[in-house]
């Protein structure tokens, strides 16, 4: 590895664990945007998203000490604020969403357009893009968790279903579903 | 994105694209100044400032001194150990005594119990010379008993049988001077060494002290003492001495000196009163058994029922006269 090249993800996290918060202000500048985005996208308040956001970095503080690297870093930290959110719907009264307890939604053929959207068409950037956080926030949040995970930190299927905590294939079809809605969504909306 | 769920990236991408031109949300500054500091609390670090270099090694430091302090007390504790055990073994009178008092009455009249005491143990309790016992001026009293340590666990052993033998004569001769006396100083201490003997003796002892046992005074024995003309008896007063229980002389663990003072004293107060008349003699005697002065009183007693054997005692110093 060249001297200059930035240090990874997981060797930032490495040595804060040992001590060094410096490492700690460059991994907490590369990942406070996602996550928190994660958050807020995920429960649609600004209030709640800073404290389950601060939260999450709360922990991943207090668990320092045992950190071992067994995957990316974004896989773990993305885990941190699944399990807050979760957390965080189960202390709610509607309790933990549906979406969570199965693998989702209507079959891929019913949603309309689903193969064949084109969310660029007829609409500049700016209109899709308020149109396209409406319809996130439409979705189911098992498979919003997956979109989000996806578009934030780039993480793989494998990495999602780890995060989350469930099969792979439970992964790829909330994914699917998230992918096929938000198209489908996108055509008729434009 | 490394796996797409449909065959077609343009969709999933012109999405991402989208995604990417939606308002980017970003935490308040506030919360990132608070996660970051509580992150610099967590490992103890300030606002990026290395630690003093004094800092680092204060630990290290702090364990080293108080090591250094424990090692310098005990060898403080152990020099001051070696003078104390230097004190009583320069004055034990008391073995010396004994030891010659054994060369002169005979070797043959004694049986000497030599115990083959393992290393590190004498089979009495006490232990070879250089070990506790020595420290504590019990160093006299393993050679007196006769306990032979091995040569190799008491390096000051030869040394201290070469003062032995080089101060016997001159013991044996302060003994033979002290004639008045030394009945009662016999007498007195085969008395000390038969309590001993009942009381502190282990097992193992008694059984090594048996054969030089002495025997218990029969009433004839008794009576032919009393008849018997006291320069015999002072003569025949250092085989008698050697004649107690060889384990019984451990008991010496009175400091000699003190020893050697109170005989002269008991010695004193008998020649005093044999120079009185009967009746003051007996008053005087009285006089020590009230004011607690036992040996004394049984050792000027002793001389009175020497001298004068038909001369009937009060009822209390008949008392003092029993065993």
């Amino acid at each position: 590895m060249p001297a200059d090249s930035p240090a990874s993800d997981e060797e930032l996290m490495e040595r804060y664990r040992d001590g060094d918060a410096g490492a700690f202000d460059v991994l907490y500048g590369r990942h406070k945007g996602g996550v928190f985005r994660f958050m807020l996208r995920q429960c649609g308040d600004r209030g709640v998203a800073e404290e389950l956001f601060q939260d999450v970095w709360m922990n991943l503080i207090r668990a320092r000490a045992a950190y071992a690297v067994k995957a990316k870093f974004t896989t773990y930290i993305y885990t941190l604020a699944h399990n807050r959110l979760i957390d965080h719907y189960r202390a709610n009264p509607g309790g933990l969403p549906l979406s969570f307890d199965v693998d989702g939604g209507p079959r891929l053929e019913e949603i309309a357009g689903a193969r064949d959207a084109d969310p660029a068409v007829g609409a500049d950037a700016r209109e899709q893009a308020v149109r396209l956080l409406q319809l996130i926030g439409e979705l189911p949040e098992a498979q919003r968790e997956a979109f989000l995970m996806q578009q934030e930190s780039d993480l793989s299927i494998e990495d999602i279903a780890r995060a989350t905590g469930v099969s792979r294939e439970t992964a790829k079809s909330r994914l699917r579903y998230a992918l096929a809605r938000l198209r489908a969504g996108m055509r008729e909306g434009g | 994105m490394n796996e797409t769920p449909q065959s077609g990236r343009e969709p999933e991408a012109e999405l991402a694209a989208a995604y990417r031109a939606a308002a980017p949300a970003e935490p308040p500054a506030a919360l990132d100044d608070k996660i970051r500091a509580a992150a610099r609390r967590a490992v103890g670090a300030g606002p990026q400032r290395p630690a003093p270099l004094w800092r680092r090694w204060q630990k290290p430091l702090s364990i080293a001194a108080v090591l250094l302090l424990c090692v310098s007390l005990v060898a403080v504790m152990r020099d001051e150990g070696g003078e104390l055990t230097r004190v009583p073994r320069a004055e034990a009178p008391a073995p010396i005594a004994t030891e010659s008092a054994r060369a002169t009455a005979g070797e043959s009249a004694i049986p000497r119990v030599e115990l083959a005491s393992p290393a590190g143990s004498s089979g009495l309790g006490l232990k070879p010379s250089g070990s506790g016992a020595d420290r504590f001026g019990l160093a006299g009293a393993n050679s007196s008993v006769g306990i032979r340590a091995p040569a190799a666990s008491s390096p000051e052993a030869p040394r201290d049988a070469d003062r032995l033998a080089s101060a016997a004569p001159a013991r044996v001769q302060e003994l033979k001077a002290a004639q008045p006396a030394s009945p009662a100083i016999a007498d007195r201490m085969r008395g000390r060494l038969g309590d001993s003997a009942n009381m502190a003796a282990p097992p193992e002892t008694a059984k090594f002290a048996a054969p030089a046992a002495a025997p218990r005074e029969s009433e004839a024995d008794r009576s032919a003492r009393a008849e018997a003309p006291v320069a015999a008896r002072i003569a025949a007063a250092p085989a008698r001495l050697q004649a107690a229980p060889a384990s019984i002389k451990a008991d010496s663990a009175e400091p000699p000196a003190v020893l050697e003072k109170s005989e002269k004293q008991v010695a004193d107060t008998v020649s005093q009163m044999s120079q009185l008349p009967p009746e003051k003699w007996l008053d005087r005697l009285e006089e020590l058994r009230r004011a607690g002065r036992l040996d004394e009183a049984r050792a000027g007693l002793s001389a009175f029922r020497s001298r004068y054997p038909d001369y009937s005692l009060p009822p209390s110093l008949q008392n003092l006269a029993r065993p």
